[in-house]
């Protein structure tokens, strides 16, 4: 390793724009070095949004649809409003620009107008002289509601007659993945495995709730410091929703108390930015694990069924398979992340042939949007499974079925790009079987156990 | 405001006399805190006054008085299982006290105040049930001493009247060749509340169960005995076969719910693993 | 505003007295981040449950979302930034800097205050008793393996060179 970093340097290879690295800048390469956040972290003296505080300062706080899905018949705040200390009470109609947000695509209300579609969505938003002010003002809110039928599941969402979550119908998105002639696949297999698996959502559960900090400057400008992932497409939202030009909207992004992709939407940022511009005084908003569980997404759970084939010699010949994934009440990026299912359902293996499908459905749960692993730990639930039951069923080692069957450079994933190097699951199952092989370690299924 | 004034009794009098003079208003007695800031931050309970009895010196510590031992109410999980009395004569208490919350929650949390909270999962309670302890209270003219399993009268129901407080708890120091144990099935090892548990106290005499106590929580509305799993093991010797009736027999006493932690199947499942666990150990500790 | 529940708060903080009226009946957590603007301190769930408002009160390790402010009258809290400073750490700060035991940093103040109470009652810990004695701290970004370690190596370091976990004495 030293010898070929010694060799990349002299030849200087590596020219960087607009000047040219130094030797010098390589140093830290190889080394153990002092990240530059850590000793503000280690001492307390990093600054997170929830940490922000200024004098004049007001909190903020949400009031959230206690109802799955629900028309909004009105909204009564003069009790809050009377609540001393409170300055403003703010709903849908308070919106200067478009009530609307959102990752993807533009589907998600700032502040529910007219129907709620999951517990949990923001209603009304509060900014008071103190915690206790807000919350006695949130709770003071009467919001009439009339419910609507409302769907908890995918499958129940596409069945005709279901609750309509969107005007525009339940089915966000469809991804048709499509590959070799999928009939022939199956009629070449010996043994075909069929399955259906279901995960559940899950919360990110950063240990810093979402929180946000927001102030007009001496220049008129609206800051936003916030603990988020993505403040440019922050401010651009802020900036429509508030019907501001994007130069009039500043975001920063605070030390980040973990954030695991949910922090990648737009949290309190556009709510604590209402908040500073209608009061016209520094707001702090910062959600409970309560609210935060409630109102920010999830992970999604998804429905799989799935068959798998393959023939006499080990040999993977077919997938096909259908995903339900629920979305929940927005978007966020429930798009892309039940479509990179469809792709990865089959896992890192070569089918020759294969076909998915998947949906991404509107229901009336909790948002579900990006999580580290992005759907593709949902798919290893199904594919891991289908291929146990295959080398139990073909009566082969398990590992030895995987070695057959994994992608390798020359071989073609499911959507046909041809692999060249990106793919080391065969290494690691070499080097798998060489550990097991060392500690004398064998596959056992494990017993049954029986309640 | 979780609440409106706080007041800090220093002696036992003090506290009873505090409790008096706000008789009639929204007060409430605070330990450890652990159950009652929580409630009140989420707006479950409310109170005007708060009478802190975390340094009242007569409801603190752990005693021997004659042959029975004494915990004040307002000693805390730490003090519990750092106490020698306590791993001597009821090590059940300190295995009990170690699975509570965390090493934060045994610092702060109080003994009363698992009582006082009376919660059908708390996991101090089944010991207490298990060793026939007496919990005795205080009013200003007053001292009553109840059985444990008659002061908890319904699900979060206590014999305690306004003006009266949780003043320690009292048992009979269990004679030689008692075995007590505590054994607790929950989500997490640390910082998670009881699926179920189970604490045992029996004696054995040449080699017989000649007494045994089997309290079983989280199965019903309040902590239980088992008079099935107790009836099993009184007269027998122990065995490994033992074990496995005793909790078998114990599932016919619980009556168990669905909720988040598991479902009452699962409960019902698990109130067998738990009791022969307990039972084992309480039986290798008598021989001992 | 309700200006009838002031109280004195006299205690002494991270070394230092103070005395300051401030509004009463709110939790010790509030009246260190909003009154004293000690904001190391975290909020992670208010509920008791993840350990990152543990602050050390008279020397022991409690939750300040669960404390009531008024109990810290007359007593001696340490927080976070009462530990050590960016030049002189303590050794459990600059083990968990060395071992990579710290990510986004939101747990780290509960974690470090959880590390010194154990060390003060236990200068060598097993892993096991580690684990423990962190078992009320939720760390969501390490997977705690490197946290458990830095509390390992500080434990050597502490005893090498004879000194206590007590914050005065290890930061000397
Ligand atoms: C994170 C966390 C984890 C927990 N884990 C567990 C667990 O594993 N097992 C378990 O059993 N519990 C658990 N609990 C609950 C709680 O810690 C216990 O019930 C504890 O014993 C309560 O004691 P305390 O002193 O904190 O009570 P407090 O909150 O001070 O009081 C609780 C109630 O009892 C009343 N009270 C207190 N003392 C007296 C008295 N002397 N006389 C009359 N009434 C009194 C109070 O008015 C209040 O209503 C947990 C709590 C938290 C927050
Ligand atoms: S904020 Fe106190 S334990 Fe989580
Ligand atoms: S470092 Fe992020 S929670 Fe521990």
């Amino acid at each position: 390793m030293t010898g070929d970093k010694q060799a990349l340097q002299k030849e200087k290879l590596i020219v960087g724009t607009p000047q040219t690295l130094r030797e010098t800048d390589f140093d830290p390469v190889g080394k153990s070095v002092v990240r530059k956040d850590v000793i503000p972290k280690v001492t307390g003296k990093a600054i997170y949004a929830g940490d922000l505080h200024m004098p004049g300062m007001l909190i903020g706080k949400v009031l959230l649809s206690a109802q799955p899905h629900a028309l909004i018949k009105g909204i009564d705040i003069s009790a809050a409003a009377a609540v001393p200390g409170v300055k403003a009470v703010l709903t849908a109609q308070d919106i200067p620009g478009e009530n609307v947000f959102g990752i993807a695509i533009p589907d998600q209300q700032v502040l529910a107008d007219r129907k709620v579609r999951f517990i949990g969505e923001p209603v009304a938003v509060v900014a008071a002289e103190d915690a206790f002010a807000a919350e006695q003002a949130v709770s003071k809110i009467r919001v009439e509601y009339e419910p609507l039928p409302a769907v908890f599941n995918p499958i129940d969402g596409l069945k005709p007659g279901a609750p309509l979550v969107h005007e525009k119908g339940n089915i966000l998105y469809h991804t048709k993945v499509r590959k070799g002639n999928i009939e022939k696949g199956f009629d070449e297999a010996s043994v075909i495995v069929e399955n259906i698996y279901r995960t559940a959502g899950q919360d990110h559960a950063p240990i810093e709730p979402e929180a946000g900090f927001s102030w007009i400057d001496a220049e008129g400008v609206l800051n936003v410091f916030t603990s988020t992932q993505y403040a440019f497409r922050d401010r651009r939202q802020i900036a429509v929703v508030l019907n501001l030009p994007m130069n009039r909207v500043r975001v920063a992004n605070m030390t980040m108390g973990g954030g695991f992709g949910r922090k990648d939407d737009v949290t309190t940022e556009i709510l604590v930015a209402l908040l500073a511009w209608k009061t016209g005084r520094p707001v702090r908003l910062v959600y409970t694990r309560h609210e935060a569980m409630l109102t920010q997404t999830h992970r999604h759970p998804t429905y799989v069924r799935v068959r798998t084939g393959a023939n006499k010699e080990g040999r993977l010949t077919a997938m096909e398979g259908v995903i339900y994934g629920d979305t929940g009440a927005y978007s966020s990026l429930g798009i892309f992340v039940i479509k990179k299912m469809a792709l990865h359902l089959g896992g890192p293996y070569y089918y020759p042939n294969y076909k998915s499908d998947s949906f991404s459905v509107y229901t009336n749960n909790p948002i579900y949007g990006p999580f580290r692993g992005f759907g593709v730990l949902q798919a290893a639930v199904s594919h891991e499974g289908q291929i146990d039951e295959l080398a139990e069923k073909l009566g082969m080692d398990p590992l030895e079925f995987r070695l057959k069957n994994c992608l390798r450079p020359g071989l073609s994933f499911s959507t046909g790009q041809v692999m060249t190097e990106a793919c080391g699951i065969g290494a690691t199952l070499e080097r798998l079987q060489q550990y097991m092989v060392e500690n004398g370690l064998s596959f056992e299924r494990p017993q049954e156990v029986s309640a | 405001m979780l609440y409106q004034k706080y007041e800090v009794a220093q002696t036992l009098a003090e506290a009873l006399s505090l409790l008096e003079s706000h008789n009639g208003g929204n007060v409430r007695l605070v330990a450890g805190g652990t159950d009652l800031i929580l409630q009140l931050h989420e707006r479950i309970l409310s109170a005007e006054v708060l009478v802190d009895i975390s340094r009242v010196s007569e409801m603190r510590g752990i005693r021997q008085d004659g042959d029975e031992l004494v915990i004040g109410a307002a000693t805390t999980y730490a003090e519990i299982y750092h106490s020698s009395l306590i791993q001597n004569h009821a090590p059940l208490l300190a295995e009990a006290s170690k699975k509570i919350g965390a090493v934060q929650i045994q610092n702060m949390a109080t003994l009363g105040g698992n009582i006082g909270n009376a919660s059908p999962a708390a996991d101090a309670i089944p010991c207490l049930y298990a060793l026939d302890a007496d919990v005795v209270v205080a009013s200003p003219n007053a001292e009553r001493r109840i059985p444990v399993a008659e002061f908890h009268q319904g699900y979060r129901k206590i014999d305690l009247k306004p003006g009266e407080l949780i003043k320690e708890i009292r048992f009979a120091i269990p004679p030689e060749g008692t075995g007590t144990a505590f054994y607790k099935y929950a989500l997490r090892k640390s910082q998670a509340i009881s699926v179920v548990d189970a604490a045992v106290c029996l004696k054995i005499e040449d080699g017989v169960i000649r007494h045994a106590a089997v309290a079983l929580g989280a199965v019903a509305p309040t902590i239980i005995r088992s008079p099935e799993a107790e009836a099993v093991l009184i007269g027998e010797p122990p065995s490994e076969d033992l074990f496995a009736r005793a909790g078998e027999a114990a599932r016919k006493d619980a009556r168990p719910i669905d909720d988040i932690r598991g479902s009452a199947s699962f409960r019902r499942y698990l109130v067998a693993v738990c009791v022969s666990h307990a039972v084992r150990s309480a039986c290798e500790r008598a021989v001992r | 505003m309700d200006e009838n529940n002031l109280v004195k708060m006299t205690l002494t903080v991270n070394g230092e007295e103070v005395s300051m009226m401030a509004k009463g009946g709110r939790r010790l957590l509030d009246f260190l981040r909003d009154d004293l603007h000690l904001t190391g301190s975290k909020e992670g769930c208010g509920e008791g449950e993840c350990g990152s408002c543990t602050v050390l009160l008279d020397g022991h390790s409690v939750l300040s979302c669960l404390t009531p402010m008024e109990r810290a009258i007359g007593r001696s809290v340490v927080t976070i930034e009462g530990v050590g400073s960016p030049t002189n750490l303590h050794p459990v700060q600059a083990a968990l800097l060395d071992e990579g035991g710290v990510q986004c940093g939101m747990c780290t103040p509960g974690m470090v205050i959880s590390a010194i109470d154990l060390l003060q009652r236990n200068p060598d810990p097993t892993v096991e008793e580690i684990i423990e004695g962190i078992s009320g701290n939720l760390c969501r970004c390490t997977g705690y393996k490197k946290i458990i370690f830095g509390i390992q190596h500080a434990a050597e370091e502490l005893r090498s060179s004879g000194r206590t976990g007590m914050v005065k004495e290890a930061t000397r």
